[in-house]
């Protein structure tokens, strides 16, 4: 999957689990300070993430994640591993 | 000259407080609470409970004989009683936590992580077994399951104390706890005017006059109240949040003596 086809699953699953409108997802966006996740939002997203590419998350992995495009980035991982 | 000497009593008695507090704490952590542990039976964070809270009430007419604040409750009554409740209050202030404590001598309270390494309250948030928030997960969970025992559940839904002059900001944990636990919400009021001892304040930074901290504990609130359910959750939570932060400005912006 390329980085743009990962980014538009991520935006239907922001939309869908936190009703958070597809254009203001963009990979330098800022998960915490502009989308407003919150730590149990995170958990969250990365079951939604496991879901996805059918991989367990190590939360080690997903602890470092601040933006749109660090969580592509954990994506490509899962997927390639 | 008269307010003078005041504002230097106040100074010097709130040192005195700050004092008598550490060395209490310490007392209990490393004394009280451990000759507890090996004598009690299994209700030994009930009675620790009621011992911290009997301590702290003892610690407020400290500080209201020494002038240091003056203490107002409206509907103390509903917090002495409450079970099966989630407790909310907002957090102007140190001293309304050791308020609320008092005047709840069974209630468990989400409390910082940083606590459990504090050299005087060590001992006192473990023997209560209070909640630590440090895992967002856990966290819901073990408020839920403590909600279940049937004690009330205290939690400051600002997650730490509110910024002087700045509209009041509701973490959603609050709100997942009381959509997950599904009991109903004792909101508390609190006000706290001139304000003392806020965020980041030092101790010695004390007001001009006597601080005066009124708590209004309204009456219990369920979530369907507040807003429709069936949304499926991390929205449910933020709509609960962004309806329990109007509750809370709207009431707060009121002078206070509305009630009861």
């Amino acid at each position: 999957m390329t980085d743009d086809e990962i980014l538009g699953k991520l935006k239907s699953i922001f939309a869908e689990t936190f009703e958070i409108s597809p254009e203001t997802v963009k990979m330098e966006t800022h998960l915490f300070e502009d989308l407003d996740l919150d730590s149990i939002d995170a958990v969250d997203l990365a079951i939604k993430l496991q879901t996805m590419t059918g991989k367990r998350i190590k939360p080690e992995d997903f602890k470092s994640v601040r933006t749109v495009g660090d969580v592509v980035g954990v994506a490509q991982i899962l997927l390639v591993a | 000259m008269k307010a003078n000497i005041n504002y230097y009593w106040r100074l010097v008695a709130t040192g005195g407080c700050f004092l008598v507090f550490g060395i209490g704490a310490l007392i209990l952590s490393a004394v009280v609470f451990p000759i507890m542990q090996i004598i009690s039976s299994p209700k030994k964070a009930t009675r620790a409970r009621w011992v911290i809270s009997k301590v702290f009430g003892i610690f407020l007419w400290l500080m209201q004989t020494t002038g240091v604040m003056r203490l107002e409750v409206i509907g103390a009554d509903k917090l002495r009683n409450c079970r099966n409740v989630l407790v909310l209050a907002n957090h102007p202030t140190l001293i309304d936590v050791i308020a609320l404590i008092s005047l709840m001598p069974n209630a468990s309270c989400v409390v910082k992580r940083a606590l459990w390494r504090n050299p005087f309250m060590w001992g006192v948030v473990r023997a209560a077994n209070y909640i630590s928030n440090l895992e967002p997960e856990a966290l819901v969970q073990d408020c839920a399951a403590d909600i279940k025992t049937g004690q009330p559940l205290l939690i400051f839904p600002e997650g730490t104390r509110s910024v002087p002059g700045r509209a009041l900001k509701f973490r959603r944990g609050a709100a997942y706890i009381a959509l997950s636990s599904d009991v109903p919400i004792l909101p508390v009021l609190i006000r706290c005017d001139p304000p003392t001892l806020t965020k980041g304040a030092k101790w010695y930074k004390i007001p001009n006059k006597q601080a005066h901290l009124l708590i209004e504990v309204k009456d219990v609130v369920n979530v369907s109240q507040l807003m429709a359910l069936g949304d499926p959750p991390a929205i449910a939570a933020r709509k609960l949040t962004l309806a329990l932060e109007k509750y809370f400005s709207q009431e707060l912006s009121t002078n206070g003596k509305s009630a009861p």
